[in-house]
């Protein structure tokens, strides 16, 4: 007992002594300024998508309430399920709306069609990075810059000759900087949640349930793990060279790699390996004048119908393309912690896929009314006379809830939190091991 | 005479210390090692980029068909081309429209369902800029980080400067050695990139292009020189080489990835533009503006005109007939105004979309990244300056357009599709129109007026590119200045 409190004291010792080296840095204190600059500026325009992406959202419900009343015959009654906005998407922000936020539903008059409310315009569109992707870039370069010193650095200035001296173990001293650089990693954290909230919370019509506080506490977890797995790869890389610049050098470019490439390279990966056959229907934008021409009354026609099977072929090698990104992104920490955070969030792909296997159940529902109507009114298909009065639409099938519920997302989370855990995991023994056969000598 | 003495002295003095440091970096194992992956990616990107430009050959050629075939009297879509030195720098051309769309009067974009758009937005260009800004980029400061701060802590700094040398000179020959080793690797990646294009199809085939090859590597040169004179700035400043190294990766990333997205930011918030949603309700609201102009048609009104007394029956045809024109006037007059309405609104929307990226390419200059990105784009004709070359070809074709149109719709008004309904009253039918669509009338195509889109001169583009490449030489005169205030203030020992 004496003994491990002898180590406890000494690992807290150490890591208060880097946490002291670490806070007065000029790296650490450029880092954290910019990460809250970045955090309050993007959240500011992430805050703003949002109330835009609601009116659209409530503009869309209004419309087809608004055309159900105005039906006069059966052939006229459309349904429509809309996936309501993330009001955690400035957390992670997902795939948006790419896989479609609406299903409009014609029952026995047409297969459902799947349209975003979002439309796009080049040049329209201001790609501000969420709170995980910033997470990723800024976090995980300073964990790096925090860290890639720690060893080489205090070998170069003659320090860790004395430390290995003392009666502490390698292991302890590598424990107690761990520790210190995950104290001083968690303040900027901590600060950057502060600044989204401050964003969020006033500008929020409704409150956050409890349910999305847990989730919001669960990306801040996965956050600070993610931050622990690249301290870790900092060690090992200190660990493992002599100077301090080559430390340097090695983790900027694994930063690069891991940061800015990986999660491109495996989205390009995933759309070679599932390429979608190019549509002929490129050329169907009519600019504004075509907008005229969009909505349910549309969707009977040949020409639509054929635009339609070619989305749907189009929407279904996307979601192949998102799976073999889902595989993919396992393999890295920081496609681990970016599946985890969209996942907490309702962003990622599975939540839109229950979405749409939601819609498709709809029209199944609405087919089986329209069956039922005009078993009992057969003559007011496709016409109407005033004489007829109101059209009786009792019984129609209601737009069921389409969020995904906290249990669902635990499980999903599950294999993405032992991904990030196994990295720690391989990053604290290499560090360890590379420590171990280090050669402390100054000169 | 002294002066005269001095300088010969100076630069033999300059020339020994680049000579140094060339051959310093020449045999340093981390210079050799970097450079040969640079020049391996140089190859595999060249290798992607030739390949990424070829297919957009192919569907620029497959949608132009298609465009022709689809030209209609409602509107005709110009498919945009792909520029020749468009492997060298694309300027992001996969993220601008393909097409634009020609109607009378107005020249229009494609608006997608976001929906329909990739999983993988491709902003990290493929390209020969795209090597030169991150790789070379950081090449240029594993090269330049320790050049004052290693002869610092080693102690020779402080022997050089002993033997009546002065800390200008020593600077510039550090900078001269550092310019004169990164100048022939630039080089070399340039011809291997060229090489590599060449081989897969894709070449420089005029004079005019070849000096758009030589107009990039002078740029790609003054870009590395602003870099490396960050590597010399912060070498100087700092004591210990680790700490050269955090600050002049740190200062290259702000620089070139920080800035741009701040820019773009900050455009967003002091040129903000109101969202499409705001676009449609405003259409919307001149779409239920033009409903309500809509002339009713009266079952009563027509028989009140046919139950006129002392009409004959072709006086009732003629009644019949005037009140149906004056309906169709109205009809047209209504559907005029909305169409009036909706393009004012999108041409004040696509104005306001303009302004902003024109504000953030202005703020966004300051950075070398985004100076050499523009002075490149505007030099080879690719990118957004590509993109504005076609929309003023659109622009000049509009007009021959219009008036080819309006000539064809005065002579093929029947076949148009008549959205509306038709009332029959006592035997007499009288139509109102919600809307006439041009788009199903057949005519024959070949006569549509021919487009071509306007090319502008080597030149011209040269001229075009002479701004940024003015705020590149800033920059670097800036830097280079800061660098020497560095040396000249730093401590020797």
């Amino acid at each position: 007992m004496r003994r491990e409190a002898h180590l406890t004291g000494l690992i807290l010792l150490i890591a208060r002594k880097r946490l002291a080296l670490n806070l007065v840095s000029g790296r650490f204190v450029f880092v954290t300024l910019l990460l809250l600059a970045t955090m309050l500026g993007s959240s500011f325009v992430w805050q703003r998508r949002l109330s835009e992406q609601r009116e659209l959202y409530e503009a869309a419900r209004a419309k087809e309430a608004f055309a159900i009343d105005d039906a006069r015959y059966y052939e006229q009654v459309r349904l429509g399920l809309h996936k309501p906005p993330e009001p955690l998407s400035v957390w992670a922000s997902g795939a948006g709306e790419l896989f479609g936020s609406s299903v409009l539903v014609s029952g026995k008059y047409g297969s459902p069609r799947i349209t975003a409310r979002e439309k796009f315009e080049a040049g329209s569109h201001l790609d501000a990075p969420d709170f995980s992707r910033l997470v990723i870039l800024l976090i995980g370069l300073l964990a790096l810059l925090l860290s890639y010193d720690t060893i080489c650095g205090e070998r170069e200035d003659g320090i860790l000759q004395l430390c290995v001296a003392q009666p502490a173990s390698r292991l302890v001293i590598l424990l107690g900087e761990y520790a210190g650089c995950v104290v001083t990693l968690v303040t900027p954290l901590l600060l950057a949640v502060a600044a989204v909230l401050a964003i969020h919370l006033p500008t929020n019509s409704a409150a956050l349930s409890r349910e999305e506080w847990v989730r919001v506490g669960l990306i801040v977890l996965a956050s600070a793990v993610f931050g622990s797995a690249l301290i870790w790869m900092g060690l090992t890389i200190s660990a493992a060279v002599r100077q301090s610049s080559t430390a340097f050098a090695v983790a900027f470019v694994l930063w690069v790699a891991l940061a800015i490439l990986s999660p491109n390279v495996s989205l390009w990966v995933a759309q070679r390996m599932r390429p979608i056959p190019p549509s002929q229907d490129s050329l169907s934008s009519d600019g504004v004048f075509g907008l005229r021409r969009e909505g349910p009354e549309e969707t009977a026609s040949p020409e639509r119908q054929v635009e339609s099977q070619l989305r749907d072929e189009a929407l279904r090698r996307k979601f192949e393309q998102a799976a073999v990104n889902d595989f993919l992104r396992l393999w890295t920490p920081t496609g681990a912690f970016l599946a985890l955070a969209q996942t907490a969030a309702r962003t990622d792909v599975e939540s839109h896929r229950n979405f749409l296997a939601r819609g498709r159940a709809l029209d199944a529902q609405l087919r089986a009314w329209q069956k039922e109507k005009l078993r009992l009114y057969p003559e007011r298909e496709t016409f109407y006379k005033p004489s007829w009065g109101p059209l009786d639409i009792s019984g129609l099938p209601a737009s069921p809830s389409v969020s995904t519920g906290l249990d669902a997302s635990l499980t999903r989370t599950g294999r993405f939190w032992a991904a990030l855990i196994c990295f720690n995991g391989i990053f604290a023994a290499a560090s360890a091991v590379a420590f171990a056969r280090y050669d402390v000598r100054f000169q | 005479m002294p002066h005269q003495t001095r300088t010969p002295r100076s630069a033999g003095i300059v020339r020994m210390i680049a000579e140094h440091t060339v051959l310093g970096n020449l045999y340093d194992l981390r210079f050799t090692f970097s450079l040969l992956v640079v020049l391996i990616i140089c190859a595999a990107t060249a290798m992607l980029s030739v390949s990424n430009v070829q297919e957009r050959h192919r569907e620029s050629a497959a949608l132009s068909q298609q465009a022709n075939h689809t030209a209609n009297l409602e509107n005709r879509k110009l498919v945009l081309s792909t520029p020749s030195l468009s492997f060298l720098f694309d300027g992001q051309e996969d993220r601008l429209p393909k097409y634009v769309i020609v109607t009378p009067d107005f020249i229009d974009y494609p608006i997608e369902d976001i929906s329909a758009r990739p999983m993988i937005e491709p902003y990290i260009r493929v390209d020969w800029a795209f090597i030169v800004i991150y790789f070379y980029g950081v090449l240029a400061i594993l090269l330049t980080f320790d050049l004052i701060s290693r002869p610092r802590e080693s102690g020779t700094l402080a022997m050089v400067l002993s033997q009546n040398v002065s800390r200008g000179i020593f600077f510039l020959g550090s900078y001269a050695g550092a310019f004169l080793t990164l100048g022939p690797a630039v080089l070399l990646g340039l011809l291997i990139y060229s090489l590599v294009a060449h081989l897969h199809g894709e070449r420089a085939s005029t004079a005019g292009e070849a000096g758009q090859y030589v107009a990039a590597f002078v740029l790609s040169l003054l870009y590395m020189s602003a870099v490396a004179l960050m590597g010399l700035a912060a070498s100087a400043a700092f004591r210990k080489s680790a700490s050269a190294l955090a600050c002049a990766f740190l200062v290259w990333a702000s620089l070139t990835i920080v800035l741009p997205a701040g820019a773009s930011i900050c455009s967003n918030l002091i040129a903000h533009v109101h969202s499409f949603n705001d676009l449609n309700t405003r259409i919307g609201s001149a779409r239920a503006r033009y409903l309500s102009r809509l002339p009713a048609v009266w079952s009563m009104d027509v028989e009140r005109i046919l139950g006129q007394p002392g009409l004959t029956q072709q006086g009732k045809q003629e009644a019949i007939a005037r009140y149906q024109q004056e309906i169709l006037e109205k009809d047209a007059a209504a559907i005029e105004g909305y169409k009036r309405e909706v393009r004012e609104q999108r041409a004040d929307y696509l104005a306001k979309l303009k302004a902003r990226d024109r504000l953030e390419s202005q703020l966004g200059i300051i950075s070398p990244a985004e100076a050499f990105q523009q002075a490149v784009e505007s030099a080879l004709g690719t990118g957004m300056k590509h993109w504005e070359n076609f929309v003023r070809s659109a622009e000049t074709y509009e007009p021959a357009y219009t008036q080819y149109v309006t000539e064809k719709r005065s002579q093929l008004t029947e076949k148009a599709n008549f959205e509306g309904f038709i009332m029959e009253v006592s035997g007499v039918r009288v139509r109102s129109v919600g809307w006439i669509d041009y788009r199903s009338v057949d005519f024959d195509r070949k006569t549509l007026p021919p487009f071509q889109e306007l090319k502008p001169s080597i030149r011209a583009n040269f001229v075009t590119a002479v701004p940024a490449c003015v705020v590149l030489i800033c920059i670097n005169g800036l830097l280079g200045l800061f660098a020497l205030w560095a040396v000249r203030a730093g401590r020797v020992l």
